[in-house]
């Protein structure tokens, strides 16, 4: 236990240091500030807005805030879970860190707790982003007791403390399995922790009832037959369900009656604790021979430069410049050669490629065009919002991750401009390859007019361009050549920014996208011929604004690199 | 102090380390020696504990490394080629928390005295990020030398350091064996070697081509060279000019 306090109190001192002697831009503080900030109002005005008008629903409407609850801790839990195998394979099994702590005299068993403490931290910090302002909505609109805030204080932690411990568990089993193996880790606990996560999905997209949905019929009448479907959040085995009857009793006030907070907080508690013993003896026996094993499990592997469909690739783009078909076969053998992205690369894209290849043309065939194009402009959205995560994740650090080898770049004939246009093209080649199918397919299945197909077409277009431009620049306007880190770059300044703009960008595309169908479809205030004129007018709008913001945005980065002292 | 015994280890096909056997009494200098990807990193991991033998054993001490780790790691005091630092610590707080991790008693003065040595008193308020590449060596090489190890076991250990450093660390370690420590030193610098060894092991492709000290190696030979050229003739790896 001392030597955790000292790697504690070693920890806390790096963390005090960081804010003492912070060096950071001043206005980075505040812009970070004022994003969260508005974060937690705006969510908190959501769900007030959503609980006023559940409460407002006559007879069912206290019944489906219940069932919310249960639905979003089940699908809270199991969000928890993947992370938590995710996060903590990286934590407790890789890094330098745990290098230097096994080459001191320190027990296994306290790194193991130390790693599990900040894998609890890293995995769960964006749940209490969500839930804070969720309860504090919850507890206005429902007029909970005091004690309603306290005990969801308390017993939250250890809902997330559950979770942490399940995920940790799975992760030093299934380590211990294939730790020589490693891709074998990733695939088996990619695959276990989708599973619960597809059979959600299956269920929402099997639905026999969406048939009708929109065209007549009230929708609580849908809601309760959607949520037959998802019986799973209420099966007493899971730890969601018993936090969900914690959350529920608390709210009620109805503390001791039977099958409520007692009974919960306590199965809840031992759970917890079993689960601590079940750890407690797994990581002795298997923790340091699986560190042990992830660290001789590594891998040297040839690449010839003869064989492999990668470099077959640089036949096909025989037809760029020299130095563009180097750099972007470059650029694409350090992505395809990390299987850290690729592989989230492929869970982002997987699930919406899955969600569209799902869509049945004949059932949305038969909604009306109302919600044909509340569909049509909802996928158009997700694809826009997927794709600006990408940007930001993947694109953003290209330049940074040149690192400290820029020089070799910088003293290179080409120039920085040409490197920095061939980032971008390579961006938006790929943006375009990602989104333009997608856009394509759904459209086709909800059987629009191929004049829409052109307007939602050209609107992808437009956003690959945009969101690869506003990657590339800010991330040649914020390099950050001492890490090699991608995830570390992206959480800087820059990356923060690239995040806010690329968001900000796409939800004020497709709100102007939204609007000509708003006035002619809602309002009715306009005619077929108007519509038309507008929508075209609206493509002229936003070709105009993307392209000044992606060219504000490269131009920005081409002037700091001409800048840059390597 | 060290005794390793039909020690192996492999990398799925690849021989990292061949049944190496080597014995380093205390308070000899013992500088291994070889080409690069030899493996001599892998050999001072597998003493540090920090990779598994495939076959054979490891002991410092009197410990068995993969057995009584702990134990063995309290003798040793290590300074691997990439030293692990935190960025937001100063200087004096890493020391300090190395010192408190091995249970080092007054260790306050110790580390302003060990500082001052290294000419690093001056910087011991300031962050590690500020560090240059050669302060951040010395600072390694200070915590490994914290708790009074009786094996001291580095990776190159003059990487980065200025010609007064330099010396300053040889000095050191002709002092530091002469008070009973064992030190183990990997090196491409061939000039340490002939200055400071005791005795050196040439490893090429895992495996212990030669053992002994210079006259030795010399007489073994028969050639009166430097040790560049006795270097390069056993592992038989000269470059084409």
């Amino acid at each position: 236990m001392g030597e955790l306090l000292k790697i504690f109190s070693l920890k806390a001192k790096t963390i005090k240091n960081n804010i003492v002697h912070y060096r950071g831009s001043k206005l980075k503080l505040v812009f970070i500030t004022l994003f969260v900030l508005s974060f937690l109002v705006g969510l908190y005005a959501l769900f007030t807005e959503a609980f006023n008008f559940l409460n407002s629903l006559p007879i069912i409407g206290a019944f489906l805030m219940s069932r919310l609850v249960f639905f979003l801790l089940m699908l809270s839990f199991f969000i928890l879970i993947f992370s938590n195998i995710i996060v903590s394979y990286s934590t407790i099994y890789s890094g330098e860190e745990l290098q230097f702590f096994f080459s001191l005299p320190i027990h296994h068993r306290t790194v193991f707790l130390q790693k599990l403490t900040e894998s609890f931290i890293f995995s769960s910090w964006a749940f209490v982003f969500v839930w804070f302002p969720f309860i504090i909505s919850y507890g206005r609109a429902n007029l909970t007791p005091w004690y309603f805030y306290l005990l969801n204080l308390c017993f939250f932690p250890l809902f997330l403390l559950i979770c942490t411990l399940l995920g940790s568990i799975i992760t030093v089993v299934v380590t211990t399995i294939f730790s020589s193996e490693r891709w074998k880790f990733y695939a088996l606990g990619l695959i276990l922790a989708c599973i619960p996560l597809f059979y959600l999905f299956y269920k929402i997209l099997t639905f026999s009832s969406w048939r009708g949905f929109g065209t007549f019929g009230g929708l609580e009448v849908y809601l309760f037959q959607l949520l037959k479907h998802f019986r799973l959040s209420q099966h007493p085995y899971l730890p969601s369900f018993w936090m969900s009857k914690i959350f529920l009793s608390l709210a009620d006030g109805r503390f001791f009656t039977k099958d409520n907070f007692p009974f919960f907080s306590l199965l809840l508690s031992s759970n917890l604790v079993i689960l601590s013993i079940v750890l407690y003896i797994l990581v002795p026996k298997f923790y340091l021979k699986g560190w042990l094993s992830v660290q001789e499990g590594r891998k040297i592997k040839n690449y010839p430069s003869s064989k492999g469909i990668v470099n077959k690739l640089e036949w096909v783009v025989q037809f760029l410049p020299a130095y563009m078909r180097t750099l972007f076969m470059k650029d694409i053998k350090n992505f395809l050669r990390d299987p850290k992205q690729w592989s989230q690369f492929l869970i982002f894209f997987g699930i919406m490629w899955f969600y569209v290849m799902n869509l049945r043309s004949t059932f949305y065939r038969n909604l009306t065009p109302y919600f044909r194009i509340i569909t049509a402009l909802l996928n158009f959205s997700a694809i826009g919002l997927i794709l600006s995560a990408l940007t930001t994740r993947f694109m953003f650090p290209l330049f940074s991750l040149e690192g400290k080898r820029i020089w070799i770049l910088g003293l290179s004939p080409i120039g920085m401009k040409k490197i920095l246009l061939e980032k971008f093209y390579f961006t938006f080649f790929l943006s375009l390859i990602l989104s333009e199918p997608l856009i394509f397919v759904f459209m086709k299945k909800l059987d629009f007019s191929p004049f829409l197909l052109l307007i939602f077409l050209g609107s992808g277009f437009l956003l690959s361009f945009t969101l690869s431009g506003l990657a590339i620049g800010l991330g040649a306007m914020f390099p950050d050549f001492q890490s090699d880190n991608p995830t570390k770059i992206v959480s800087g300044f820059g990356g923060t920014l690239c995040f806010i703009l690329s968001l900000g960008y796409v939800v004020g595309f497709c709100f102007m996208l939204a609007l000509p169908f708003y006035s002619y479809m809602v309002e009715r205030s306009i005619t077929l011929e108007v519509f038309r004129r507008l929508l075209i007018f609206y493509m002229f709008t936003t070709t105009v604004l993307s392209i000044a913001l992606g060219w504000w945005s490269l131009g920005g980065g081409i002037k700091n690199l001409r800048a840059l002292e390597i | 102090m060290i005794r390793i015994v039909n020690l192996t280890k492999k990398f799925d096909s690849t021989v990292a380390v061949d049944n190496l056997n080597l014995q380093i009494k205390k308070g000899e200098l013992f500088v291994f020696l070889g080409p690069n990807g030899a493996g001599k990193t892998t050999t001072i991991k597998l003493i540090t504990g920090l990779l598994r033998p495939t076959t054979g054993k490891v002991y410092v001490g009197e410990y068995d490394v993969e057995r009584e780790y702990r134990e063995a790691k309290k003798l040793i005091g290590y300074v691997s080629d990439h030293p692990y630092l935190y960025e937001k610590l100063t200087g004096e707080e890493f020391l300090k928390f190395i010192s408190e991790l091995y249970g080092v008693k007054n260790f306050d003065e110790k580390i302003q005295r060990q500082l001052d040595s290294f000419e690093l008193l001056e910087w011991k308020d300031r962050l590690i990020e500020d560090y240059s590449h050669g302060m951040r060596q010395k600072l390694a090489i200070i915590s490994a030398l914290i708790h009074d190890p009786q094996i001291l076991i580095i990776d190159e250990p003059l990487v980065a350091l200025d010609p007064k450093s330099a010396r300053y660390i040889k000095k050191l370690f002709k002092k530091k064996t002469k008070e009973g420590i064992t030190i183990f030193l990997s090196t491409h610098m061939l000039s340490l070697a002939e200055e400071v060894a005791d005795r050196i092991g040439i490893i090429n492709h895992g495996r212990l081509v030669f053992l002994g000290n210079i006259e030795e190696i010399r007489k073994e030979l028969r050639v009166s060279t430097s040790l560049e050229d006795i270097f390069l003739k056993i592992t038989e790896e000269e470059p084409k000019p």
